[in-house]
This record gives structure tokens, C-alpha cells and sequence, in this order.
């Protein structure tokens, strides 16, 4: 990566080779989310101070405030002729209607509020929806997405929980997905990101392809390649990259839920997301334990069963208790010593 | 100090958030310059340099609405000229393929000439050459060679035989190639071209 931005600079300064430049355009004709990174980094270090001029830089900013002006007036122009057209609606309706077919853009502009979907998976389900530009998202327990209903411009989700995405590939317009903290954009891509409220870190897992990861800042963390997981953790504003086996972190989509050395206190947040309970730890000491499972159609007796059997943990249900409407709570479970 | 800076930020971003002009032309003054130089470093002229640095302020009061003053503006403004100046790189670097072509056809690109030879100072000479042609010659071969038109329309252009275009041609190529060979043997001027890695 320091190769790549010593290059930059060798660029920058015109002390560059004819390998240097041609090394130069793959990057940037590939349009590499690394680019950016590499530019960022010049950017953050670059000091403008040894360079003069006696270029005047008010004009600059003359015509860019004469160009401001300019665009409110053209504003102002349209919002009125909008209002005659509503006006005069019964009349040309059809007129507008044909307008509408043979020059979208026009229609576009009217439109300045966007309309939102959102879409929640409760604890203990798991949902698969499709996005507006053809990709597709499957939402873990307690995750939700919320996107517009048109893409306009740009392909922008926000998520809570955790969410798989299979990017439909689109070089001219990168997909971005906000969760607490950070920014994710691919371009066409399978990765998984779980972003919980309760949770201290955030993890991105890529199965395949390339994304960008930033953080509340929209700097970038990392630009990660497939086969890794990145974990950041936004108190201490500290990341971790290393290779992982993808399919261990995203077979939940297929029903899978995976234990993989997975500590006490994990296990039992994804059990209480996977299956809809609430378990509670009676023994501190219990949270030193680690787990190691896969289920697949289990039931949260069946997991509990098998889970116990190598451990030493017990459970028990509690009684269901009738709330006042009628209603039962979730379930809730103990866990205590052996 | 940098502390006290990401505050004075923080302020005006906030007033410019709600449309305060004054605030925009601080943070135009306090951040054009060092815009406008990184951009110049990778897009090389002064008029695409004052192109983005137009095109991203602008840009940043257009969305202003949308600004975050805890978000640092230092960084957001970096985003906001990235997409500028990577359409720029990107327009430039198509339109000097050509430039790049006769570079090869005049220079035979050895390992070491690839590697050490400053690229940037040797496409200046060959300009520098190229202007040393004489006058005829250098027209028509700038709009073969560094415009791209084909000796047929560049007969049609300036209304002449196409073999006259070819003689002219013929004898500008043997000229540079004749003046870059006899400069590469002097001493002095491989040592200017160098790089210093």
C-alpha cells in the first residue's frame, strides 16, 4: 500500500517513470476503491503552505457565488411554473402525462421528498427481501434495513442488526450501506454486516468481491479483500482485519446458526436474536466458556440440549408468565453453574 | 492547536448548514488553496485545478443542508473533490494515449529507460523537439501524431496531396528520431533525466 502511494506522490511531483505511469492509469481507469484510499491519505498529509501563487483566489470565489445565485434563480423559476401546471391540471393532464413519459427528468425534479421502505425481522426470524435495484438482503434476528423506494441517484441503505447483501453490480453507482458508526460501499459484492445497538463491535465480513469500509467520519478504515473480517470497535475507535472462512459467517442465511469458539456472552446474545428468547446468566463465572456447534432446524430445547451436554451450564425455563393484555412474554431462560 | 481548529470548524460548519454565505467564503478561504494545489498536482493544469475547486464548493452548498458539523469538514471536503478529480484523471488520461503512443515510437523503452528515466521531464523534451520542427512539418505532424487524424483528413484539412502529407511526416519522424539519439548519447542529459527513487 505504501508502494502504491509513493507512487502518488512520485505522480504529483512529476518525478515519475514510464512504468510509474503506467501503473498510474490501470489504478486509476479501474476506478479501485483502494484509489481513494491511497488519494485520502495523500490528502491528510499534503501541506499546500510551500506552494505560491499570485493567483488571485477571490475571483475563485466571486464566480462561484454568482454561479449560486444563478441556480436559485433558475429554482425559483420552476417551482413557479409547478404551480401553474397544477393549476391548469384537469386541463393538461394528458399533456403532462405525455410529458412525463417523454421527459422523466422533469418529473424527477418535482419529486423532492423521498419515500422510504422499512422493513424489521423480530427476534427469532429471519427475512429475505429484494432492494429496488435487484439485490438482495437477508436480515438476521432484531435487524431492520431502511432504503427509498426509487434509487435516484445513489443506492443508500440503512441497516440496524445484522444483514447479509448480495450487491447487484453497478461500477457507475456504488451501493452504501450505513450502520451505527460506519459506512460500508461496494460495488457489486457479498458481504455480511452485523452492527448491533447492544454490541460493542461491528463487524463486515466480505464473502466475495471488494467494499470500502469507513468510518463516522467517511474516512476510510479499510479496503477489504474477499475472505476477511474486519472488526471495529467504535468506543476505542480500533480495527482488526484477518482472514476468515466466509461461509462460517453467513450461512444463517440458509438456516445455519455456527458457533465457532464463539465466548459465552456471544452464544447467548445470537441465541436470544436466533430463536426469539431471553436468557439470562445467573453465574458470572459461566461467561468464560466457549462454544463450538452448528444447527441447522434445531429448536432452542434441541440447541440448549446439545449445547450443555459438552459444558458446564444448566438450564432451565422459567414459567410463562400471562401479561396483563392477554399476552405471554418471551421465553425466558436461566443459566447457572453445573 | 489542531484541536482548537476542528472547533473553529465545527462553528462555521454550523452556520453554514443554515445558509450563512459569510461562513461559506471563511471555510472557501481557509481550505481553497490547498484544494486547489492538490488538485493541480494531479490534474497538472491551472484551469482544471480552479474547475474542481469550483465544481466542490459549489457542490458543498448545494447539499449544505445535509452538512454534519461533528463530522470532520476537512475530510467530508476531500470527499466531495475525490469524485471530481477522479473523472478529471480519468478524462486526461484517455486523451493522452496518443501522446504516449509516439513517445514509444520515438524512444526505444528499455528496462532501464522504463524504470529510471524521469517519464514526465522526457514527454517535455519530445514537445520541445516537436517545436523545433519546421513549421509545416510540425502541423501536420501534430494533427497525425498527437491529434489522431489520418493522412486522408488531414489532406482534406489543409489541401494538399496525400503524399505530400506523407513526405512531410516522413521527414518530421526522421528528424526527432535523429535529435533524440544524438541527445541521449550526451552525457549530461541522461544524468538530468535520471530519477532519484
Amino acid at each position: 500500500m505504501n508502494d502504491k502511494l509513493t507512487l502518488l506522490r512520485r505522480f504529483f511531483s512529476n518525478k515519475y517513470s514510464r512504468n510509474d505511469y503506467f501503473e498510474l492509469k490501470k489504478l486509476i481507469l479501474s476506478k479501485d476503491l483502494e484509489f481513494e484510499q491511497l488519494m485520502q491519505s495523500h490528502w491528510n498529509e499534503f501541506k499546500s503552505e510551500e506552494y505560491c501563487t499570485e493567483k488571485d483566489f477571490s475571483e475563485l470565489l466571486t464566480e462561484i457565488n454568482s454561479k449560486i445565485d444563478d441556480k436559485s434563480e433558475v429554482r425559483l423559476l420552476r417551482r413557479i411554473l409547478i404551480a401553474y401546471s397544477r393549476v391548469a391540471a384537469i386541463l393538461i393532464i394528458p399533456m403532462l402525462l405525455a410529458f412525463g413519459i417523454l421527459y422523466p427528468k422533469f418529473f424527477r425534479y418535482q419529486n423532492q421528498k423521498e419515500v422510504f421502505v422499512e422493513v424489521t425481522s423480530p427476534a427469532g426470524s429471519r427475512t429475505s427481501l429484494n432492494l429496488p435495484d435487484g439485490s438482495t438482503v437477508w436480515l438476521n434476528g432484531e435487524s431492520h434495513i431502511r432504503y427509498p423506494v426509487v434509487f435516484n441517484q445513489n443506492r443508500v441503505v440503512e441497516i440496524g442488526g445484522e444483514a447479509f447483501f448480495k450487491v447487484k453490480s453497478d461500477k457507475e453507482n456504488p451501493f452504501l450501506v450505513e450502520a451505527k458508526g460506519i459506512q460500508i460501499k461496494a460495488t457489486g459484492t457479498e458481504f455480511n454486516v452485523s452492527a448491533y445497538k447492544d454490541d460493542d463491535e461491528i463487524s463486515v465480513i466480505l464473502k466475495e468481491g471488494k467494499v470500502a469500509v469507513m468510518d463516522a467520519n467517511h474516512s476510510i478504515l479499510k479496503v477489504m479483500e474477499s475472505g476477511n473480517r474486519l472488526s471495529y470497535f467504535e468506543k476505542s475507535s480500533s480495527v482488526q482485519y484477518s482472514a476468515i472462512n466466509a461461509e462460517d459467517y453467513t450461512l444463517w442465511i440458509n438456516g445455519k446458526l455456527i458457533f465457532n469458539h464463539s465466548p459465552m456472552k456471544e452464544v447467548v446474545s445470537r441465541l436470544e436474536r436466533w430463536y426469539g428468547v431471553n436468557i439470562e446468566i445467573m453465574d458470572q463465572e459461566l461467561l468464560q466458556l466457549h462454544f463450538k456447534a452448528t444447527f441447522i432446524d434445531e429448536s432452542i430445547d434441541e440447541a440448549l440440549k446439545l449445547l450443555q451436554s459438552t459444558s458446564t451450564f444448566k438450564y432451565r425455563f422459567a414459567k410463562r408468565k400471562i401479561q396483563e393484555k392477554g399476552s405471554f412474554e418471551n421465553t425466558k431462560i436461566y443459566f447457572t453453574k453445573k | 492547536m489542531e484541536i482548537n481548529k476542528l472547533d473553529i470548524d465545527k462553528a462555521y460548519v454550523h452556520r453554514l448548514k443554515r445558509g450563512d454565505k459569510q461562513a461559506f467564503n471563511y471555510l472557501f478561504h481557509y481550505y481553497n488553496k490547498k484544494l486547489y494545489f492538490f488538485a493541480k498536482g494531479y490534474l497538472k493544469t491551472e484551469k482544471e485545478a480552479e474547475e474542481i475547486v469550483q465544481e466542490t464548493f459549489l457542490k458543498i452548498w448545494e447539499r449544505k443542508e445535509f452538512l454534519d458539523p461533528e463530522l470532520s469538514f476537512h475530510a467530508y471536503l476531500f470527499k466531495i473533490a475525490f469524485n471530481f478529480i477522479q473523472k478529471g484523471l480519468i478524462k486526461n488520461v484517455k486523451n493522452d494515449e496518443l501522446k504516449h503512443d509516439l513517445a514509444d515510437e520515438l524512444i526505444n523503452f528499455d528496462n532501464h529507460t522504463s524504470n529510471m528515466v524521469n517519464y514526465h521531464f522526457l514527454l517535455q523534451h519530445i514537445n520541445q523537439i516537436i517545436d523545433k520542427l519546421p513549421p509545416r512539418q510540425k502541423e501536420i505532424f501534430i494533427l497525425r501524431k498527437l491529434d489522431g487524424y489520418s493522412a486522408q483528413e488531414i489532406s482534406e484539412k489543409l489541401s494538399l496531396a496525400t503524399k505530400t502529407v506523407e513526405a512531410h511526416l516522413t521527414a518530421a519522424l526522421k528528424f526527432l528520431k535523429i535529435r533524440l539519439k544524438s541527445e541521449k548519447n550526451s552525457d549530461l542529459l541522461m544524468f538530468a533525466l535520471i530519477l532519484r527513487k
